[in-house]
């Protein structure tokens, strides 16, 4: 049996064949598992009591070898071929940090890991109820991913539930590296513009989410769990503002859904108004907006989309490039677009402030699919507005519109609570009403 | 498939050509217009608004102006663009400026022009220019006042409480009350004294063309009868002494019309405050308060029955009394306003006094 | 499953149709300043309408020539009037000089799309857009309300009675037959005749102040009245001068009783080549007519009864089916 596994695993140099007695042999993979653990469990209990004290133990068969070897699992092989598998995981994950994304001024301040475990644990202190179901699936042909499935057990779930398995026993993938390809592989089939799975790093927010009857999809080595299904509100509003009163923080809702009109509308507004309906701005504004683009060759469409273009690699470039590297990287880019850009005579200043505010609006949504479907719609807005000015406009809003409103997640419309209008989640997640 | 049919209503979209893409600096604002008639042919005034590339401060707009001539209002529009560099843009228009000549025969084809067209919106001011053409009011840009249509439009606007005889209707107003003959119009006029652009009499029009003008004291007793707020002073002398004059701001009027078939009554009811006493009354007594009320009724309604009578006489209803008829009577009578009797009523309510009670000499 | 806000939010768009370019001017042509008289009686006049189409026409299916020879003709009108009226407007006002093809086609094209797509899409975005025309419209009026004057109104009644009367016949026909293409959704008789009661009754308050403030005589010069008015608004003292975003609120009711028209057609006619050649001949006639003006005076001045002739042949010919189980 031990020239069996010696020879399929030849030239892996980290398995370890130890031989404690004449009758008794380990087999391990040193680079997974941990030493302390296999002297306490294994070794030592093996060499005075002659037995094996860990727990987690299972008989397993000869063809299970190899799965149970990959999952740190140590295998004690007896002279009568008896086979017996006891866990020693060695823990190769980070400590709890602070989560990274989605930062919080008040509520709690840990974030999920890349062990699977330990997720699961961050998520059972908060929600302890025996309802809370737990489905595991293997996915990926060479990586064998554990992926769980949790759910609190609802009415109003079962068919969701039924859905979100049968999706993912559909998926077909040489392996799964991260939580993203199972998003993408479910979202594949929806076809649509705008994301429809939120992946999140809070544990406190996916709790939340379960008590409200979604379905969390936990991915082993990834730091994200994916919440399904998710409307369009929930990429608006994150979950921290549950955790203030109800009636001051409306303001703070007014002013992300004025966000949202802004980072769309606001450059194909200022080139629709400039061009072709001059009437809308008063007449002094005017006369300065003729003088400040009196020298600038460019037409204002061409220097607009030069403006966004730039600034999306200024975007780009501060993700990348790694902080250590000093600031002469920040001095240049305010360089280019302070004064120099102005003064040599490419962009004028009213273009620099438009395209400035777009953007420092475009920064509340912290999700990088939402503002990747964003940043698409932005662009056809301006192209709308640079062909049939405010018409033009109208067209993409109502393009954008029907986008919306033929999207669902999970067989549910993306659009709720607006429309169909369900009063009682309108005012919980949209407007904050006082609760009784 | 799907992408291939993008592409090709994008490119029919774009090769198409933006039609209406106008690049800003390639309009020029029109701020003013001046229109009269000389020897058949219309002249038409633009006043243009443009960099003002002389002073320091080159945020500012100076006013420049063109003229031309032609057939119809529309052709001497068309004639202006002759030496224009740009497009012309009539949105941000001010002002318009009339010559009296227009302003007695030619009313209708202005009315029909700038109601019909698409560019031009109806918000604008009009104005006659007395005895000026309307060419030489927009040439005298100052240095101060670099563009004369802002001038204007600040002069009808801003003094509206201290002068009777500023009315800034809006052009659609004034249109809808000429065409429909509800009311006669009055418009303001602006005439220029050393370089000063002063506002004139209010000019009054019968159902074609002008037929009176209301000076100031006139135009006050108007402001009395058709406003809600008015600021007129009324001046009466003493008792004592006739140099000196007690003078009062109305600042409140309600007016009624009763009327009847054979005559027609005005009550106004006024509310008003003492400015000036020069004539060493005790306010306080009921007596001299009953008697300086007296005083200032009989003024009023006497100013009243002056300015009325006037009317009458050159047949201008410019108070819609004979509307007021047809809205009572359902039958229209267009000479009831200048053939029937009238009588005036005054109510006047003296309640406030201003912020001291008396100034006296210790001495005396 | 459509809920009863959806309802109502698809009834107001279609009520209101046909108010934009064809709707008030007609009606203020007919009876000058007691529109609100006539207003409030075409309202009794509609709901009685819908009453009947309630009764005897909704909920039936059948399949025979006629019918469907009777549906294509009334929804293919509907959609040809709206098309007319986005060219007229958007060629009056926003773009001046662009051809009539490149401002026709994205918006029938795009109707079409909203109607693929099913119609929960239709309804959903019904309800979206609800919220938005009326608060636009609510306050524009609101502000345009200080310079009207109740003397545009005195004296009352001086129209003669025939023409109230006509004209009352006029609003009950522009605002009760578009609800014919309703015949596939189920809407319950209350409910439906409630919802036209109120999304008549923000039309009569337009109508009230349109001639509040414009007066009794320039309401018949205008062409587009209710464009007019909104060239008045001054809010606060410094925002004024938006009445072209605000115009493009008359929109969104085009668009939406087009959608639907393309969702009937879609049922009857499956195949998307002869729809695209229905949307081609669409656009060549309204171009067509839209040029020459002695055609597009013709169809304005007799839609009414266009309207009414197309509606009563759709009632008979429905009427003598069968209920569907």
């Amino acid at each position: 049996m031990v020239d069996k596994i010696k020879k399929i695993y030849k030239n892996n140099p980290d398995l370890i064949i130890k031989n404690i007695s004449d009758d008794v042999t380990i087999v391990y993979f040193e680079s997974i598992c941990s030493s302390d653990r296999i002297n306490e469990f294994v070794t030592k209990p093996l060499i005075y009591e002659n037995k094996v004290s860990a727990p987690h133990i299972i008989y397993i068969k000869e063809n299970e070898i190899e799965k149970y070897l990959n999952n740190a699992f140590a295998i004690i092989i007896s002279s009568n071929n008896n086979l017996c598998a006891a866990e020693v995981r060695g823990d190769l994950s980070r400590s709890i940090d602070s989560p990274e994304t989605e930062p919080s001024i008040n509520g709690p301040k840990d974030a999920l890991t890349e062990n699977i475990q330990l997720n699961l644990g961050l998520i059972k202190r908060r929600i302890k109820t025996k309802d809370l179901k737990i489905i595991n699936k293997s996915i990926g042909k060479y990586t064998d991913t554990l992926v769980q499935v949790l759910y609190i057990k609802k009415e109003e779930n079962k068919k969701i539930v039924k859905r979100v398995l049968d999706n993912l026993d559909e998926i077909n993938i040489s392996g799964i590296i991260d939580s993203s390809n199972i998003s993408n592989a479910l979202q594949e089939k929806v076809k649509s513009d705008f994301p429809t799975i939120m992946p999140s790093e809070r544990p406190d927010e996916i709790s939340n989410a379960l008590i409200e009857g979604k379905i969390v999809i936990l991915v082993d080595n990834s730091p994200f769990a994916l919440i399904t299904p998710s409307y369009f509100t929930d990429f608006i509003n994150p979950v921290v503002d549950r955790y203030s009163k109800a009636i001051p923080s409306n303001f703070i809702k007014a002013i992300r859904y004025l966000c949202l009109i802004i980072t769309l509308i606001e450059p194909a507004f200022y080139i629709a108004t400039i061009n072709y309906n001059q009437e809308t701005i008063p007449t002094s504004l005017l006369i300065n907006f003729m003088i400040q683009r009196e020298g600038v060759p460019f037409p204002s469409v061409a220097e607009a989309i030069i403006m966004l273009i730039i600034y999306e690699m200024l975007r780009e470039s501060d993700i990348r490039f790694p902080s250590k590297y000093g600031t002469a990287i920040s001095i240049l880019g305010a360089l280019i677009l302070g004064d120099a850009a102005v003064k040599a005579g490419i962009v004028s200043p009213i273009m620099i402030i438009t395209i400035a505010i777009c953007f420092i609006s475009s920064l509340v949504f912290t999700n990088q699919d939402f503002s990747n479907s964003l940043r698409i719609y932005r662009f056809l807005f301006l192209l709308g507005a640079a062909i049939l000015g405010l018409y033009g406009i109208l067209l993409v809003f109502l393009y954008f519109l029907i986008k919306l409103c033929s999207t669902y997640t999970l067989d549910r419309s993306y659009t709720i609570p607006i429309a169909p209008y369900k009063e009682k989640y309108f005012y919980k997640y949209i407007w904050r009403k006082r609760e009784k | 498939m799907k992408i291939k049919k993008l592409i090709i209503i994008f490119v029919i979209l774009i090769t198409t050509g933006c039609f209406n893409y106008v690049e800003i600096n390639n309009l020029v604002i029109v701020s003013g217009i001046g229109i009269d008639y000389k020897d058949n042919k219309y002249v038409v005034t633009f006043e243009n608004l443009y960099q003002n590339k002389e002073s320091s401060d080159s945020n500012f707009a100076t006013g420049i102006t063109k003229t031309a001539t032609g057939d119809t209002i529309a052709n001497a529009f068309d004639n202006i663009t002759l030496s224009l560099e740009k497009n012309p843009y009539y949105a941000h228009l001010k002002v318009v400026i009339i010559s009296s000549e227009i302003a007695n025969n030619h009313l209708d084809e202005l009315f029909d022009f700038f109601l019909r067209n698409n560019d031009i919106r109806n918000i604008f001011s009009l104005v006659i220019s007395k005895d000026i053409t309307p060419q030489e009011i927009f040439n005298s840009s100052s240095k101060y006042y670099p563009v004369v249509s802002e001038r204007i439009k600040n002069l009808l606007e801003n003094n509206i409480y201290s002068n009777y005889i500023s009315k800034n209707k809006y052009f659609k107003n004034i249109a809808s009350n000429y065409l429909s003959g509800e009311k006669n119009i009055t418009l303001s006029s602006i005439y220029k004294k050393d370089d000063e652009l002063i506002l004139g009499n209010l000019f009054v029009f019968d159902k074609k063309k002008v037929v009176g003008s209301l000076n100031q004291e006139q135009a006050l007793i108007l402001s009395i009868i058709d406003n809600n707020k008015p600021s007129s002073i009324i001046k009466v002398p003493c008792k004592i002494d006739s140099d000196k004059k007690l003078v009062i701001r109305i600042y409140e009027s309600k007016t009624k019309f009763s009327i009847k078939k054979n005559e027609y009554k005005i009550t106004n009811n006024l509310s008003a405050e003492i400015i000036e006493n020069s004539c060493n009354i005790n306010l306080e007594n009921k007596e001299s308060q009953k008697h300086i009320t007296d005083n200032f009724e009989k003024e009023i309604s006497n100013q009243t029955i002056d300015l009325i009578n006037y009317l009458k006489i050159i047949n201008s209803d410019i108070l819609g009394i004979n509307n007021k008829y047809f809205v009572k009577y359902r039958s229209k009578n267009s000479n009831y306003f200048k053939d029937k009797n009238f009588k005036v009523d005054t109510i006047l309510n003296i309640n406030k006094k201003g912020l001291i009670f008396e100034v006296k000499n210790d001495n005396e | 499953m459509i809920t009863n806000k959806q309802k109502f939010s698809l009834i107001y768009f279609i009520t209101n149709s046909f108010f934009l370019a064809s709707g008030y001017s007609l009606i203020f042509k007919v009876s000058g300043k007691d529109t609100w008289l006539s207003m409030i009686l075409g309202t009794l006049i509609g709901a009685f309408f819908i009453y009947l189409m309630n009764k005897y026409i909704f909920n039936k299916n059948s399949n025979n020539i006629l019918t469907k020879l009777v549906t294509y003709s009334f929804h293919i009108f509907i959609i040809f009037i709206n098309i007319l009226v986005v060219r007229i407007f958007a060629t009056s006002f926003f773009l001046t000089k662009t051809p009539g093809i490149v401002i026709t086609l994205p918006f029938i094209s795009l109707a079409f799309m909203c109607s693929k797509k099913g119609i929960n899409t239709i309804v959903k975005m019904s309800e979206l857009l609800l919220p938005i025309s009326l608060f636009l419209i609510t306050i524009s009026m609101i502000a345009v309300l200080k310079d009207g004057s109740i003397n545009s109104f005195l004296p009352l009644l001086t129209v003669p009675k025939r023409k109230i009367f006509i004209s009352s016949l006029y609003y009950g026909i522009f605002t009760a037959i578009p609800h014919l293409m309703l015949y596939n959704i189920n809407i319950d008789e209350k409910i439906h005749i409630k919802s036209y009661i109120y999304s008549s009754l923000i039309s009569i308050f337009i109508g009230i102040i349109i001639i509040s403030t414009l007066g009794p005589y320039l309401i018949k010069v205008f062409r587009f009245p209710e464009y007019m008015v909104l060239k008045q608004i001054k809010l606060f003292n410094f925002i004024e001068k938006i009445e072209n975003l605000i115009g493009l609120v008359w929109f969104f009711d085009l668009f939406m009783s087009s959608s639907v028209c393309f969702y009937n057609l879609n049922k009857v006619i499956n195949k998307n080549f002869i729809i695209a050649i229905i949307i081609a001949s669409i656009v060549y006639f309204v171009e067509f007519v839209s040029k020459n003006y002695e055609y597009a005076n013709y169809i304005y001045k007799h839609l009414p009864i266009l309207l009414f002739i197309i509606g009563s042949i759709f009632f008979i010919i429905f009427y003598r089916n069968k209920k569907s189980s």
